[in-house]
């Protein structure tokens, strides 16, 4: 299961992670509808724990974000197990705002694989 | 197309909400760019383009590695915002920028419909006086339903960024209403 365009990625890893990669700057939410498609196959795929890997993300816009952030919350509803993201702090707007997830569900993990 | 005779300039404002933002004091650099909204929405990643440009032209002046993904990912937010609300997609867009010490300031203004300024006004309203934190959940578990807009750019920025942000409003221009976005953003 992969996604590929010129500017990102969206691809499945074994069975429990989905590695997103590149510059997600996508026009509006409707733009995100495919990413989170396979967000959400994959999540069904892994018995509801997905580990998220973002730290190849450079960029991911507010619609980017509110997109991913609609995704935690369906799978908190729909009573999937956990997700974690594991991000890199030298992209500033992870260091900044991966932590928002948490707000829409505690039980996410977040780590910072470059973290001291 | 005329372009250059319709750019959104400097004129009396008639309503300022949020931050007062010193856009001239002490400023050592500047930078400005004027685009029209449509070649934005023919070629999306022109605005990743213009933030990437803008973020790589300023990051030589800071010291702090992150410089350059704050920069562009704010510059980004703010003229992707432009572009989406633009009333005539030929009115161009005027994004000024310039750095002053250990902050960059931003400003973008554009034309938004008249009947849209209200909205605007309420978005605004909201951004200065509530709790950012209960309203960037609120916008974005009462948002899912829109498939467009997701309402939380201005809100990161302030949130996250910690950057002040000023809105100025002004309906004399040319049938609708002129709105400059000002960002005194700190990079660190």
């Amino acid at each position: 299961m992969k996604l590929q365009h010129e500017n990102y990625s969206a691809e499945l890893i074994g069975n429990h992670t989905v590695r997103l990669s590149g510059t997600f700057r996508l026009q509006g939410k409707e733009q995100y509808l495919e990413i989170l498609t396979l967000l959400a196959n994959a999540i069904e795929s892994a018995n509801g724990s997905l580990t998220i890997d973002v730290t190849d993300l450079n960029f991911l816009n507010s619609s980017g974000i509110s997109s991913l952030s609609i995704f935690v919350i369906q799978a908190r509803e729909a009573g999937h197990k956990n997700i974690k993201i594991i991000g890199s702090e030298k992209h500033s707007w992870q260091a900044k705002s991966l932590k928002n997830f948490q707000k829409l569900w505690k039980q996410i993990e977040v780590e910072f694989r470059d973290a001291p | 197309m005329e372009t250059g005779t319709n750019i959104p300039q400097q004129t009396a404002v008639d309503l300022h909400l949020g931050d007062q933002i010193d856009f001239d004091t002490g400023t050592e650099n500047f930078f400005t760019v004027s685009f029209l909204p449509i070649d934005i929405f023919d070629h999306w990643d022109r605005c990743g383009d213009i933030a990437d440009f803008i973020a790589t032209y300023f990051h030589y002046n800071f010291q702090v590695g992150a410089s350059q993904n704050i920069i562009s990912t704010v510059v980004n937010e703010l003229t992707e915002n432009a572009v989406k609300y633009s009333r005539n997609k030929s009115s161009p867009i005027q994004v000024d920028i310039r750095k002053r010490r250990s902050h960059i300031l931003i400003r973008v203004a554009n034309i938004i419909p008249r009947n849209q300024r209200d909205h605007f006004v309420s978005i605004c309203t909201d951004l200065f006086q509530r709790d950012l934190e209960d309203l960037y959940l609120e916008k974005l578990t009462l948002g899912q339903s829109d498939r467009t807009y997701s309402g939380i750019g201005l809100i990161l920025l302030k949130k996250d960024y910690e950057a002040l942000i000023g809105v100025d409003f002004n309906s004399g221009d040319e049938g609708g209403t002129r709105v400059t976005v000002a960002v005194d953003l700190p990079i660190n």
